[in-house]
């Protein structure tokens, strides 16, 4: 299956060609336009249980679409703001996702739940994040730019600018300075990651463009 | 008139040079700067040496505070930058008879020589009013200007295309179009997030925007203050 | 002549001007296309598609698809600038610096060697090394604040020092755009408001604003004034044009993000600009505010409109229940 990220980094779409028999999943709202000869599918993600709770809590929606083909087509994929798209070649290994993240990917990439404990849900990103594990290529995507860092020691991040993170990175929820500092500072709850592993951030955070905004609302 | 196209591919701008005795029409507000040589009228009509024939201007800006500008350069080698509303693309496109149908949204500007008629209904008015929706009709000669929201991808359709009808740009009159659904059933794709299609077919291309407006609001909108 | 490539197989091609809208076979791969307008800027509004849009049959436009995407920037002349998406790096008494993701994301990352420190905007900070120190803080003393809250900058500037060795912090504004570095030189530069983003040591920050028709215009003319020696980066929401002005130049208000003090400047309506009527716009877009620059300097422009972004998603906003 031919997929194309294209528009880097600041409207970044996926230009997908099917072939029969291949198949690619891909969040609910992401389709931009398709040649008819594909087909769509909506399916339930991760069960229905698992499926309410993401829809309460995560940014996830309940549900993916299955497009596939029995001639060829080709689609393109998209998210729902402006930003970036990475690709991931899963071999077996796991990577960990922020809400809102996930974007597509080949059938044999599994979904999961991850709870990200309760200290997430106070740095108001959600109680979970996601787990993409298994074989195949994983898209996802973020407003702004994406860009990587391996982390040896120790890093601090702004919650709002970290995607996605290597399981072998420990991650835990800390002041930015001293009390005063991290009040009036604006900079608040932040994310210190522990290395050894890699991260992926993003170079603008969706809370930081709402707080922009509401500055010029009244 | 000369032109450029910069700061792609997501904060474009149009930069025009005009000689003395041309114009160019487009909204109130999608002025950025100019140099001094410039005669300025706003309308909600065509006065006639502005551009083309304007129809339906009431409707193309029923309940949005927008009038159109036009620009006459009184002397030689004066300079206009213009932008669109939301990030996103700006592209020229060169119209020699025919005519395309612009999503209104989508509409930047046009020079001498290009009718616009806002009235056109042929997607159908019921679907759209919602969404604030609205198509322009243009036809004539001379240079238009389109912009997006996202990157603008071309698609030359030879069989059936489908589109989310809030990816639509622009697309050549030649092709014929309905409004479906895009999944098998209408729970699927109801509940699969994927609304309403468009789907094309015929000869004729058809241009597309990467992303759209309505799924970006919708998830900004709920993050902002309550008005 | 009309140099253009096949689309297929990118072949190149140069024919005689009559040939234009023609339609061809191509020697190379022998697909059918067509022999586009002569005009040569035109190539440039294809090529924004990518690679794949495969050349039209029947009574299209021209098509020159072009195989590869348009770089960035002005699409003709030779850039004077650099591509609007180069990354921007620099070395100043205060510290290194960085800035990536231009023109549309851009992120400046500063590197401080211990003891050198970087002033900035509340929550702007993306990340940073664990050795870096913040510290809230008013800076200037009282006066200045307020000068600075009616500017529309808030009244906090954070402290960024590294302690206990080097280290880097990097640094995101809130709106999608680009970031300029400029170094005062005992000069002033005038910034909008919600433009300024971080300065080194040696600059003072003041308010200063257009007197009561800025202020409550919404966007206006509320500046903020940065005068000294040192380092100054601001940012933008959409590109920035940087103009140098050499006799008198015009700029919707909305558009200004800064300009230096060499440059006069007047704010007016131009009537021809104005919305008509009795209109009330809620966000202060259309009413014909401009700026006339005259005399020599640079102003650097933002292309996209703040009030035009408000009203965009005002709709989209949940409405109070009562």
């Amino acid at each position: 299956m031919e997929a194309e990220i294209r528009n880097k980094p600041s409207f970044a779409n996926i230009h997908v060609k099917l072939a029969p028999g291949e198949r690619i999943i891909a969040e609910a709202d992401a389709m931009a336009s398709m040649s008819s000869t594909v087909n769509m599918q909506t399916k339930w993600s991760g069960g229905v249980v698992r499926g309410i709770l993401r829809r309460l809590f995560g940014s996830e929606s309940m549900f993916v679409n299955v497009f596939s083909t029995d001639s060829q087509g080709e689609l393109v994929l998209t998210q729902p703001f402006p930003g970036d798209i990475e690709c991931i070649e899963l071999k077996g290994n796991t990577l960990y996702l922020q809400p809102g993240a996930f974007l597509a990917c080949e059938s044999g990439v599994k979904l999961g739940l991850g709870w990200a404990g309760i200290r997430m849900f106070i740095a108001r990103e959600g109680l979970f994040r996601l787990k993409v594990s298994g074989t195949g290529r994983v898209w996802f995507g973020a407003y702004g730019g994406i860009f990587q860092r391996e982390i040896s020691d120790e890093y601090v991040v702004d919650s709002g600018h970290l995607v996605a993170y290597e399981p072998s990175i420990r991650v835990r929820i800390g002041m930015a300075g001293g009390i005063f500092s991290s009040f009036f500072s604006g900079e608040g709850l932040v994310t210190k990651v522990r290395g050894p592993g890699r991260i992926y951030m993003q170079s603008r955070s969706f809370g930081g463009l709402a707080a922009w905004t509401n500055a010029h609302l009244y | 008139m000369q032109y450029e196209i910069l700061s792609r591919p997501a904060a474009s701008v149009a930069k025009l040079t005009l000689e003395a005795g041309e114009s160019v029409t487009c909204e109130v507000g999608a002025m950025i700067a100019m140099s001094t040589g410039f005669d300025v009228q706003t309308t909600t009509r065509n006065k006639g040496g502005g551009g083309g024939i304007v129809k339906g201007l009431k409707r193309m800006f029923a309940g949005e505070n927008l009038f159109l500008n036009h620009f006459t350069a009184t002397q030689p080698n004066q300079t206009l930058i213009i932008g669109p509303g939301l990030l996103g693309d700006v592209i020229h496109y060169p119209m020699r008879g025919g005519t395309l149908v612009v999503q209104g949204s989508s509409w930047l500007a046009s020079a001498t020589g290009i009718d616009i008629d806002a009235t056109w209904q042929g997607l159908g008015k019921a679907l759209f009013s919602g969404e604030g929706m609205f198509w322009v009709k243009c036809s004539g000669s001379g240079d238009l200007f389109l912009n997006s929201f996202g990157a603008i991808y071309p698609v030359d359709v030879t069989g059936e295309y489908v589109v989310d009808t809030g990816h639509i740009v622009a697309f050549e009159d030649t092709l014929q179009f309905r409004i479906g659904k895009a999944g098998k059933s209408l729970i699927g794709s109801f509940l699969g997030g994927e609304g309403l299609v468009c789907k094309f077919s015929g000869q004729g291309r058809l241009y597309c925007q990467s992303h759209n407006p309505p799924s970006f609001g919708k998830l900004l909108g709920p993050k902002l203050k309550p008005r | 002549m009309i140099e253009f490539t096949c689309p297929s197989c990118g072949e190149h091609y140069r024919v005689s001007d009559d040939l234009a809208g023609k339609r061809a076979k191509c020697k190379e791969c022998g697909d059918v296309l067509e022999v586009p307008m002569p005009a040569a800027d035109d190539a440039d509004e294809y090529a924004v598609a990518g690679p794949s849009a495969p050349a039209a049959v029947g009574s299209a436009p021209p098509t020159a698809g072009q195989p590869s995407p348009a770089a960035p920037g002005p699409a003709k002349t030779a850039p004077a600038v650099p591509p609007s998406d180069e990354v921007l790096q620099g070395a100043t008494d205060h510290f290194a610096y960085e800035i990536n993701q231009r023109p549309d994301f851009a992120l400046v990352s500063v590197k401080l060697q211990p003891g050198q420190k970087v002033f900035a905007e509340p929550s702007a900070m993306a990340s940073m090394s664990p050795s870096v120190h913040l510290k809230a803080g008013f800076k200037g003393g009282l006066g200045k604040t307020l000068g600075r809250a009616l500017g529309g900058e808030s009244l906090i500037i954070n402290t960024f020092t590294a302690q206990d060795g080097p280290g880097e912090v990097t640094f995101a504004a809130g709106s999608p755009g680009d970031v300029t570095y400029y170094r005062l030189t005992g000069n002033t530069l005038y910034l909008q408001r919600g433009a300024f983003m971080l300065h080194s040591e040696g600059v003072e920050l003041s308010g200063k604003w257009q007197g009561a028709k800025g202020f409550f215009s919404g966007e206006g003319l509320v500046l903020l004034k940065a005068s000294g020696n040192g380092d100054i980066f601001f940012n933008s929401y959409g590109a920035i044009l940087q103009v140098d002005v050499t006799d008198r130049y015009i700029v919707d208000t909305g558009y200004i993000v800064a300009f230096e003090d060499t440059l006069q400047y007047r704010v007016t309506i131009l009537p021809g600009l104005r919305a008509g009527g009795k209109l009330k716009t809620l966000f202060f877009g259309g009413e014909g505010l401009v700026c006339q620059f005259s005399g020599q300097g640079k102003v650097w422009i933002q292309t996209r409109h703040v009030p035009s972004f408000l009203s965009w998603v005002n709709p989209f906003r949940r409405t109070k229940s009562r």
